[in-house]
């Protein structure tokens, strides 16, 4: 049976690579090992540490902050490019901390498109406000699902601010309910989901009517300093919100909310529309089922897609009180699932519903992870940002400055627009069933993973990337690998710690003789490499020992095995 | 070390994907264990689905005639002109044959599909759904292609059904002799690739050339799991991948030798909406994909179903463009389609393969009738389908929907078939979707009572809808009905003649006449007529003697007939 119950012995290597695997984008080994000392409730103090909120990145070719409204001839899109990348740029640089893995979490769940938002300050701001709520001082789901309501980038994609009295627009009505808090149930008769009914989505979406979003910026959320949208009508009164009674269904006890005030003109203030907002989010909220489906999609995230039975009993029931009682919590429900034995597959004997290894990686997993193991070397955004920018958003025909590829693009051949999924709910991999994140590999997805594995080690004969990342395979071995002149030691240093799970002798000699070295040949690779530590610059036994290096590394991430995490 | 070798003999091999005219393709047929002893299908039909997703407006693809002023009243602010209104862009009238009630007019972006109807090669089912339709786009896209009803929970897709029917022991014993394809091939852009529900290996198709082919998956030892990790999550995983790795290596350098075997399109395909709309949804991203398809099938692929998509039609908001709402978003959207499938057809006729095709659309619902303040509509029920091939029997399937009783539960106003229950609000069906696919699998890939028992729809054979005629003998029906071009009189001809014809809607209508050896032409007659019977006299005493045949041309449709003038 799987149990909630803390484990509290030591990590050990496997149990801190496969936390800090799930709770960042990729560790490094250094970091493996600084956890592989602690028990898990040690471990969380350092995950959830609240390092201090970064500040607004500015566009390099204005100076401005993205976070305001741009000039005039600044292009939307490239001030999208530069948080993305600025936001790619954290998640690489993020060390041990949950942060960015915890705001691309809440990404996934209230999701937008950039594409529709086309607004490089909305989308900043509503990147700030998912971070802000991943800090213990503001960490409240609840809250935050109410400020999503008024956030400018939320209010364009789900045409919220085209939502008036006349003729509602239920858009964000809809998924508000269906996607953001209480969840789509089975459907049991004529419009009828369970957990709500169509019925509720009118109500809710009247409640909804009348906002706009702010394209100046400049209306400023006094909880959070962040820029928010409004209501419609100037002084107090809510010249567009709908003040009819919306009554709910059954499933939500057939509440009813008001206004307590309507004027001669048939409207009513703006602090009571926004009271109905909060009344609607309580009476939601209310429903154990909320808590619930956000447990069970952090769950989804965070340790394995399938939930049986078993699993709603003994794992989401008991985080989903726990998420209630916390006052909605992100940090307390997830310290409490992250130190479970249920996480680190020691809640029993069994292994065949162990969950480490049993998520396929995210391109962005991939591809940052890459990054991360390998030290990549980027720019220093503090010094030069325009550079880290270009490395993600790609760059071409800017005199003295070679073209770059933009790991953007790259990031969709392998499946993920950024900050743009196809539709509405997101990224398939957080909401698809049956398969969930298998729906991160299709054979072409699989071969642009591989083509990008290959970018950096590549076969004889190959160019390496222009992707603008530093990266010297043979140092990385030299300054990371002990007795690298030791094939077998060579390859075990990869395969142990780039794969989640052991491997038979069958797949690691594979590994080592499918491009590394032939058999019998061990003596020959010690002696290469002892030339090359000698003499590190000499280009004939570098020619000698890179493609071998290349040849091994490339083999055990082109596998099967290195996608999963 | 079977990669090493190939490595060494091709040192610039890369991991590169496979694309098919700059499109991504994978697969669609699943790797249920199910195994099953039918023979696999020996006939070499296809069928061509066509998924518009996010809930297409079906009021303002097909515009009611009789009903119009209800239809006005509930979409003031997005409506399109009718048929016959005075408006330069309108409704295309579609065929005034048809009884008052079931008559329709197409929206006026979608003159391709108009023209397939006049050629007899178009079908249109009008309010498609099933019963309680719901209203999430997942939950009705998964029942779409579940083919299960509101309240079914199944784990497989219909199609992926039906293939494992005809195709035992798939994947394991495929590629084979005679099937070296893919069973079914989804085609699309690369982000579009994640939405497919239905479950089974996606197989695969991963490099850029022949040569790169066969490098996606290194199975040595992969099969040598360490005691304790077999049957894990993770070996579940890893079996995943690797079956899909293992289907691309095998499909991928096939599909490019028979996607290079024959030539590009000699069809133009347009690629740009005329009009006002959206930046987003000018560009028509069908096009290329139908494009990929139909050269496949001239390449000689075995592949039995084939997907291709569009995205954009959930049009909450400005659907139009305000200033006209002939034009914008859903209007572009419809263009695309119109004119993608329009192309496809007549590239599939230039390709010499339409005999074999038959081409659906689908959606996982339609919208709202009455439209929201931000000219759009929310999410509703019922929507059309359209249904093109040679072989199609043409015409319009069932009537409007009913827009006065948008409350009234349990009606229908199907044509022919049994009522069913309809207990959403808005729009009711008059077919349930697998009266549609249940016809197309019976009568058109000919699949028999086993197969259809497999993919779950054998409670539908009795309802099935009569959409597939045979490629020539259904159509002289429609013909007769909608153009008719009769004997002149008198016939020999001294001096003048008559000749009289029917037209079925208003066209620019073209009379020639040729002497028999096709020397001498004469247009006698060229300019728009208004639908009806017509009369036209001509005086031919200038004429010599000898046979000669006169020609009426009048939009797409085009007889001929034989004269004699005597001196």
């Amino acid at each position: 049976m799987a149990s909630i119950n803390p484990y509290t012995g030591t990590l050990g290597e496997k149990g801190a690579s496969h936390l800090l695997r799930r709770v960042t984008f990729g560790p490094t080994l250094e970091e493996i090992k600084q956890f592989a000392v602690m028990p898990p409730a040690t471990a969380m103090g350092l995950i959830f540490k609240n390092e201090v909120e970064p500040s607004v990145p500015l566009f390099p070719p204005t100076g401005q902050p993205v976070s305001e409204k741009p000039l005039e001839d600044v292009n939307q899109f490239e001030l999208i490019d530069t948080v993305r990348g600025w936001w790619l740029e954290r998640m690489r640089t993020g060390g041990v901390s949950i942060r960015e893995k915890l705001v691309f979490f809440l990404h996934t769940h209230f999701t937008t498109k950039v594409e529709t938002v086309a607004s490089g300050p909305a989308i900043y701001h509503q990147n700030a406000l998912m971070r802000k709520y991943t800090y213990a001082t503001y960490d409240n789901f609840k809250e935050l699902s109410k400020k999503i309501c008024l956030d400018n980038a939320m209010l364009i994609f789900l045409d919220s601010r085209l939502n008036t009295d006349n003729r509602p627009n239920e858009n964000f009505g809809r998924e508000f309910l269906e996607l953001y808090t209480i969840g789509k149930g089975k459907q049991v008769g004529p419009d009828d989901y369970t957990t709500f009914t169509e019925q509720d989505v009118k109500a809710a979406a009247k409640i909804l009517s009348g906002y706009t979003n702010d394209r100046e910026y400049t209306e400023i959320d006094p909880d959070t300093g962040i820029a928010k949208g409004l209501l419609i009508g100037d002084g107090l009164i809510a010249d567009r919100h709908n003040t009819e009674t919306k009554t709910f269904s059954e499933r939500f006890g057939n509440r009813s909310i008001k206004p307590t005030t309507v004027n001669g003109a048939g409207k009513t203030t703006k602090e009571e529309a926004l009271e109905e907002l909060d009344q609607m989010v309580d009476l939601i909220f209310d429903q154990e089922e909320t808590a619930r489906f956000i447990c069970r999609k952090l769950y989804r995230f965070f340790v394995y897609y399938e939930i049986n039975d078993e699993i709603e009993r003994d794992i989401i029931g008991p985080m989903a009180a726990t998420f209630t009682s916390s006052g909605y919590k992100l940090e307390t429900v997830l310290r409490q699932l992250l130190s479970s034995q249920h996480f680190y597959d020691m809640d029993d004997a069994t292994t065949s519903n162990d969950i480490n290894g049993a998520l396929i990686k995210s391109p962005l997993e991939m591809t940052v992870g890459l990054f991360r193991f390998f030290k990549m070397r980027f720019p220093n955004i503090g010094v030069d940002a325009q550079e880290v920018f270009d490395i993600y958003k790609g760059r071409s025909d800017v005199d003295g400055k070679p073209d770059l590829e933009g790991v953007l693009r790259r990031l969709v051949d392998q499946g993920i627009d950024f900050y743009n999924p196809f539709e509405v709910a997101g990224y398939s991999a957080y909401h698809q069933a049956p398969g969930y994140n298998r729906n991160w590999i299709s054979a072409n997805y699989l071969a642009f993973r591989y083509e990008f594995i290959q970018k950096f080690f590549p076969n004889r004969g190959e160019e390496k990337a222009s992707l603008g990342i530093g990266f010297d395979v043979l140092s990385f071995i030299r300054d990371n690998v002990p007795n690298a002149d030791d094939a077998d030691v060579l390859v075990s240093y990869f395969v142990d710690n780039l794969l989640p799970e052991k491997i038979s002798d069958e797949r690691f000699d594979f590994f080592k003789y499918a491009d590394f070295i032939v058999a019998g040949d061990e003596m020959q690779w010690a002696v290469s490499w002892r030339q090359y530590m000698a003499k590190p610059t000499d280009v004939d036994i570098i020619s000698e020992v890179l493609p071998r290096a290349n040849g091994l590394i490339r083999e055990i991430l082109q596998s099967p095995e290195f996608q999963l995490f | 070390m079977k990669r090493r070798n190939f490595l060494k003999q091709l040192p610039l091999a890369a991991a590169a994907p496979m694309l098919l005219n700059g499109l991504p393709l994978r697969s669609m047929a699943g790797n249920d264990p199910l195994k099953r002893l039918a023979a696999a299908s020996d006939n070499d039909r296809v069928l061509v689905f066509i998924q518009l997703h996010g809930g297409n407006d079906g009021l303002n693809t097909l515009i009611p005639v009789e009903q119009y002023t209800q239809y006005a009243n509930l979409r003031p602010n997005i409506l399109i002109p009718a048929i016959n209104s005075s408006s330069n862009r309108k409704a295309i009238a579609v065929d005034n044959t048809l009884p008052l009630e079931q008559q329709l007019g197409f929206h006026p972006d979608m003159s391709g599909l108009k023209t397939l109807y006049d050629r007899g090669e178009l079908a249109v089912v009008q309010g498609v759904g099933y019963k309680n339709i719901n209203q999430s786009h997942f939950r009705s896209r998964d029942i779409w292609n579940s083919g299960g009803n509101f309240d079914s929970i199944t784990q497989s897709g219909w199609a992926g059904r039906y293939l494992y029917h005809e195709f035992p022991d798939y994947p394991d014993a495929y590629p084979s002799a005679d099937m070296p394809d893919p069973l079914g091939l989804e085609i699309g852009r690369a982000v579009s690739l994640l939405h497919h529900t239905g479950q089974g290996i996606p197989a695969a198709l991963a490099v850029s050339s022949p040569r790169g082919f066969n490098n996606l998956v290194d199975t040595v030892g992969l099969d040598n799991l360490p005691e304790d990790l077999v049957g894990t999550n993770y070996a579940d995983e890893l079996e995943w991948i690797k079956g899909i790795s293992k289907k691309g290596d095998q499909y991928a350098a096939r599909l490019a030798e028979v996607f290079n075997s024959v030539g590009d399109t000699q069809v133009s395909y347009p690629s740009v909406y005329p009009f006002p709309a959206p930046k987003g949804a000018k560009e028509n991203s069908l096009g290329q994909q139908l494009q990929t398809i139909a050269r496949l099938i001239e390449g000689g692929v075995k592949t039995k179903i084939f997907l291709a998509q569009i995205g954009g039609f959930d049009t909450h908001a400005a659907q139009v463009e305000s200033s006209d709402p002939t034009t914008g978003l859903h209007a572009a959207l419809l263009y695309h389609v119109s004119s993608s499938i329009k192309s496809f057809q007549d590239d599939l006729i230039k390709r010499g393969v339409a005999d074999r095709v038959m081409t659906m659309t689908f959606s996982e619902f339609g919208r709202r009738a009455e439209s929201n303040f931000s000219y759009g509509t929310d999410h509703g029920t019922v929507a059309p389908v359209f249904v093109v091939g040679k072989a199609v029997r043409p015409g319009i399937f069932g009537l409007s929907p009913d827009l006065s009783n948008l409350n009234n539960k349990n009606l229908t106003n199907a044509l022919d078939s049994d009522s069913f229950e309809m207990t959403n609000d808005d729009m009711a069906p008059n077919y349930d979707y697998r009266q549609i696919y249940t016809a197309l699998l019976e009568d058109w890939m000919l699949a028999d009572e086993a197969s259809l028992a497999a993919t779950q729809f054998q409670d539908f054979r009795s309802s099935k809808l009569d959409l597939v005629g045979t490629i020539t003998g259904s159509k002289e029906a429609f013909f007769a009905k909608h153009f008719r071009l009769d004997e002149c009189y008198p016939n020999p001809v001294r001096e003048k003649t008559t000749i009289s014809y029917y037209i079925d809607s208003s066209e620019h209508v073209k009379l020639t006449l040729m002497d028999i050896s096709g020397k001498q032409s004469t247009t006698l007659f060229n300019k728009v007529q208004a639908y009806g019977e017509h009369k036209i006299e001509v005086d031919l005493s200038s004429y010599a003697a000898g046979t000669y045949v006169y020609t009426l041309e009048a939009g797409a449709k085009k007889a001929t007939k034989k004269m004699l003038i005597v001196r």
